[in-house]
């Protein structure tokens, strides 16, 4: 794996994906700097402030950075296309490459840091009022690994879930769930530092966030 | 006020009488569809209930798709008639606005796309009887 932070230059990532907004210039686990706002419908009035911020802090600028890793889904429509837009606006004028952070697995590696070994835990957050992206991971040692693969579920399926559950899912099961919908933007980056290098892409243009879209249209109805 | 229930007007006036009173009774509802022949007078009555809320602007959505209002409550105001499929819905964001806990969302023809509109509803169904008499049917969803 090539090494990502070589010669100390840092990851610039973005999470937009829900009702946070955060960036976090990431040097190391030593050194780095976050910001974030929750706050609806602000997102992209203020996510260029949070990045210049960041960079204001740490003294440095678009040009020392060695990549972008942005939180690509799935989530928020609107939250994931202003993060998207804001990073390949930032990569573009930067010359910089793009790494598309899945959602869910930078939410489990926050939660590796968490919780004990060999947890099983899910995540599950809205699609709409009927529908849930469900995905569920077990904990294996500093690392996870996904016991079900990210897919769509019915809000009702969640009542089977006895395990550890972390979204916004809007369910009854307050004696096992916790809302923790959207990974700290620090571990956006972190997840870009670990598995970036074969995700990193200088190709764009054409680059979505990831909504599950195929599966919404069919519908689970 | 309790579902089902029908209503005949008479006038414009009854109408927003109507609508009036739907709006300030609708406060654990989020989903209100309203469905009928084209000219019965369903952005008329999104523009009559919204008035209670204090809202000036309300256009129909025919070509926009959606609108949106804000002065008490937020407001998403849409028209499925131009709709084609699912997807085009998806490819607006329809899944965010329905996500906006704190919204009143109304529906236009929303029998024409039936499979994405939320369980818990209100559908009004409207049927023209003369030129401005009416038949509002209501029905509740849970």
């Amino acid at each position: 794996m090539n090494n990502l932070l070589e010669n100390n230059k840092p990851i610039l990532a973005i999470e937009t994906s829900e009702k946070n907004c955060g960036v976090c210039l990431y040097y190391n686990s030593e050194k780095y700097f976050e910001y974030s706002f929750r706050l609806k419908n602000a997102h992209s009035e203020k996510i260029f402030e949070l990045v210049e911020q960041v960079f204001h802090t740490a003294g440095s600028n678009i040009n020392d950075v060695s990549s972008i890793a942005v939180s690509s889904g799935p989530g928020s429509f609107t939250g994931l296309r202003i993060g998207m837009s804001a990073a390949k606006g930032l990569a573009f004028g930067a010359s910089l490459p793009i790494i598309p952070v899945p959602t869910f697995e930078a939410m489990a590696m926050q939660l590796c840091d968490l919780l004990s070994d060999q947890t099983e835990f899910s995540i599950a957050n809205n699609v709409n009022s009927e529908e849930l992206y469900f995905a569920k991971f077990q904990i294996k040692g500093n690392n996870f690994i996904f016991v079900e693969n990210l897919t769509i579920i019915k809000q009702s399926d969640l009542m089977k879930e006895d395990k550890l559950i972390f979204g916004n899912a809007n369910n009854s099961r307050s004696d096992v769930s916790f809302l923790f919908a959207a990974p700290s933007a620090k571990y956006v980056a972190l997840w870009g530092e670990k598995f970036g290098s074969d995700k990193l892409t200088y190709d764009y243009d054409y680059l979505e966030p990831d909504y599950l879209k195929e599966l919404i249209i069919k519908g689970i109805k | 006020m309790l579902f089902p229930f029908e209503k005949t007007v008479s006038s414009q006036d009854e109408t927003k009488m109507l609508a009036t009173s739907f709006a300030d009774n609708i406060d654990s509802v989020r989903t209100v569809v309203l469905n009928g022949e084209l000219g019965s007078g369903k952005t008329f009555f999104v523009k009559q209930a919204c008035s209670t809320w204090g809202i000036a602007n309300v256009t129909s959505p025919s070509f926009a798709i959606v609108n949106n209002y804000k002065n008490s409550k937020p407001v998403y105001h849409f028209d499925f008639y131009r709709i084609k499929s699912r997807a085009e819905l998806f490819d607006i964001g329809y899944n965010d606005y329905l996500n906006d806990n704190e919204s009143v969302i109304f529906i236009e023809w929303g029998n024409l796309i039936p499979e994405v509109l939320p369980t818990e509803r209100i559908e009004i169904q409207i049927e023209i009887l003369g030129d401005t008499k009416r038949c509002f049917s209501f029905k509740k969803y849970e």
